[in-house]
């Protein structure tokens, strides 16, 4: 999960990033709203932080931008102003949710939970696919009701293919998400995080298929039953 | 007579009210007295008019009693003439022809209201009444003229006419002394006729005035109404509503009094919105940091790792700092303004004040590794303004330019005499500079230059801009002027020569050779 927070003040910004890192996503930090939008434009993000009051380009038009190149990244905005008038007008702009300065960091961070359950297509924090369930609060994989142990990094994979299963996931997408900028993660290592991640859950009759060339695809249970 | 119509004059404003507006001159509600319009205008139009009033009467009177003279006493006089005919003059004594005919000509002794005596020249009684006095010595009416005069007769008062007979021109005794006629009269009948005349005057008027009482009244309050609806449409604003009163059905004298109220109100506006957008900034730009704070220290008590969490702690210092030094701006800027309409301050010397200030900045500069500096080419430099404003204003530039200049520049506050008197403060730094299109921006509340990651409450500036502003002084935003070309931000403070006050224009007359008071205090750089 990759979440690009942009926030100009920077012992906020800097408390974000880590709580946020801490609960295991791929976070990326802008101060401006000019960089906020030169990222959006050039990589994927599960979720965008947005701050209005930023400077160089104001958020709403980040935001605006964003919802104009017809991406559908979920947005959370972050403001000072807390008039009605205002989340109107991001709300109506595209924004997913709405949070007024100051607010409590566990509120927060259960709301971004929300946003990436919601983006992932799941009313609640529970992801069933056959025998493997998935607990985005817990961030725990079980293969019929038992737990299974999975680094962070295989928890992020799996968030992935989760994510768009019975999709292709390029190599690229992989590494996009998973990784903050800075942060060097070749194709070889997602290949061993795959292998790892097979071995751990290919168990309970989930099957992760390679594409040659192209990527993964985490097959859904019916049609894991079809191409046997 | 006059004193009736004096007496009843008061009577005659029969509406309690003036009275009752009057009343409002003793009602001593404020110590500066309340005066009613209405009461005003109605005071100063019937004081004078109840004094007018008796004048009118007096006068009336004495025309009344012209007018009723004038032909009792033509009749009189007459009368008197016909009894002079009625002399004969027979061996030079004078006889009265016949009593009787005076009976049947004017009707003496018919009635009580006439009497007559013929008397000799040397005053012995001919005929008529001996109780008729005669007139006094001065008053003899000279020959063949008829005279008039006011008498008591038998205790009542007469009109007396008199005149002498005498012996016609061919009469043998035509050097005979002539006789004193007088005629006297009651003056009951003409009394009765001023006295008619005067009421007949007078009545109608106990009717006008009330009446035009009542119209003035009338129209009074009729003129004074759109004031009551004026009254009416302020007291139905809302608290909130700043917009220009209506002026529809104000009469003429009102719209400048309307006119200045509105521009009231729109001034009041811009200076209502613009303390409801500084509060709103203000809530807004505390609300962030407050955020932050807020963040790390949550993060702060979930934190295990002692490392950690006092990085956390380090992050919670320097935000709570941050937002002091915001607060304290914040504040700054709100005494600022508010201290705008307070006169002109006091008499300073620049000079001094800002040789103090740099002074006060040596440490920190040393701290920062930069060559802080203060250049004076002219002498003491007398303004008028607040030391404290003054002094915020200069910190908060020096403030500025040590923070932007990076380790091994140099800062040089300058003060030097500009064009037309005026004296420039310039605070120069090594700096990064700011750009042509920015140098407008930086002055607005909460902007800041970007990608400079300086801390700062995005305040300093407005700050000093206020304070120029309030000193009637102009900051500019110049190229630095480094070694090698233009180098960092040159902010000028032009103070105006009105400010600069008289000893300036002495100071200038023996003014020092430029470079011989130059010094460069404070040498900060190692």
């Amino acid at each position: 999960m990759r979440i690009l927070l942009a926030e100009d003040d920077q012992i906020l910004a800097d408390g974000l990033c880590r709580s946020l890192r801490e609960a295991g996503y791929a976070v990326d930090h802008v101060a401006d709203g000019a960089n906020a939008d030169a990222a959006l434009t050039a990589n994927e993000f599960d979720l965008v932080i947005l701050d209005l009051g930023l400077p160089r380009v104001d958020g709403l038009d980040v935001l605006r931008r964003l919802r104009a190149r017809n991406t559908s990244t979920p947005v959370m905005i972050l403001t000072a102003a807390d008039s009605v008038e205002q989340r109107v007008t991001g709300l109506d702009l595209g924004a997913d949710d709405f949070m007024a300065k100051p607010f409590a960091l566990s509120e927060l961070e259960a709301r971004v939970r929300a946003l990436v359950r919601r983006s992932m297509g799941a009313a609640n924090s529970l992801m069933r696919l056959g025998a493997l369930s998935y607990d985005q609060v817990g961030r725990v994989a079980s293969i019929d009701d038992k737990p299974i142990e999975l680094s962070a990094r295989e928890i992020g994979l799996l968030e992935i293919l989760l994510q768009r299963a019975g999709r292709l996931v390029s190599k690229e997408q992989i590494v996009n998400h998973l990784c903050e900028w800075g942060e060097e993660v070749s194709h070889n290592a997602v290949e061993v995080y795959m292998h790892r991640l097979r071995r751990k859950i290919e168990g309970g009759g989930i099957k992760i298929s390679t594409v040659r060339g192209l990527g993964y695809c985490l097959e859904r249970p019916a049609e894991a039953a079809a191409s046997e | 007579m006059s004193k009736t119509a004096q007496t009843s004059a008061p009577a005659a404003t029969p509406d309690p009210s003036p009275s009752a507006s009057r009343r409002s001159w003793f009602d001593t509600r404020s110590p500066v007295e309340q005066r009613s319009l209405f009461g005003e205008v109605l005071d100063w139009m019937f004081a004078p008019l109840l004094l007018l009033w008796p004048l009118s009467i007096a006068f009336t009177f004495f025309v009344a009693r012209t007018l009723a003279d004038a032909p009792y006493d033509r009749a009189l006089a007459d009368h008197a003439n016909v009894v002079a005919q009625q002399v004969r003059f027979v061996n030079g004594q004078p006889t009265l022809y016949s009593v009787s005919a005076l009976r049947t000509l004017i009707g003496v002794g018919t009635e009580d209201t006439l009497f007559f005596r013929v008397s000799a020249a040397d005053g012995a009684l001919l005929a008529g009444d001996p109780e008729l006095q005669l007139p006094a010595l001065y008053d003899f009416p000279s020959p063949g003229r008829t005279k008039l005069r006011n008498e008591t007769f038998r205790g009542q008062e007469v009109r007396v006419a008199y005149t002498y007979a005498q012996p016609r021109e061919d009469d043998p005794s035509a050097l005979t002394a002539p006789a004193l006629v007088q005629i006297a009269e009651t003056i009951d009948s003409r009394s009765q006729l001023a006295n008619e005349i005067i009421k007949g005057v007078i009545f109608p008027q106990f009717v006008m005035l009330p009446l035009a009482v009542a119209l003035v009244w009338f129209g009074l309050s009729r003129g004074l109404a759109p004031l009551k609806l004026l009254r009416q449409r302020i007291r139905d604003r809302r608290t909130d509503d700043l917009s220009p009163l209506d002026t529809r059905g104000m009469p003429e004298e009102l719209s400048p009094l309307l006119e200045s109220f509105n521009e009231l109100l729109v001034r009041l506006d811009a200076s209502l919105s613009s303390q409801k957008r500084f509060i709103a900034d203000a809530a807004h730009q505390m609300k962030t940091p407050l955020a932050g704070l807020r963040t790390q220290a949550e993060l702060a008590m979930r934190e295990t790792d002692p490392q950690e969490q006092h990085r956390r702690l380090r992050q919670l210092a320097i935000g709570s700092e941050r937002t002091a030094h915001l607060v304290n701006q914040l504040l700054s800027l709100a005494r600022t303004e508010n201290i705008r309409s307070t006169g002109p301050g006091e008499r300073l010397d620049l000079t001094a004040l800002t040789r103090e200030i740099v002074g006060e900045w040596v440490a920190q500069a040393i701290r920062r590794g930069i060559d802080l500096g203060y250049e004076n080419d002219i002498g003491s430099t007398p303004v008028l303004g607040y030391e404290f404003l003054l002094r915020e204003m200069f910190a908060n530039l020096i403030d500025n330019a040590l923070r932007y200049t990076p380790r091994g520049g140099s800062v040089t506050v300058r003060l030097r005499r500009a064009e037309r008197g005026k004296v420039c403060v310039e605070i120069e730094d090594t700096g990064p500079g700011i750009a042509q299109a920015e140098r407008e921006l930086v002055f607005e509340r909460f902007y800041r230059v970007l990608g400079s990651n300086i801390d700062g409450s995005g305040l300093g500036l407005a700050i000093v801009r206020e304070i120029a502003l309030q000193h009637g002084a102009e900051v500019k935003i110049l190229d630095g002027r480094g070694p090698d070309g233009p180098l960092g931000t040159c902010f000028s403070v032009l103070f105006p020569p009105a400010r600069v006050g008289l000893m300036h224009t002495v100071n200038a007359a023996h003014a020092p050779a430029p470079d011989s008071q130059h010094q460069r205090e404070s040498q900060a750089s190692l």
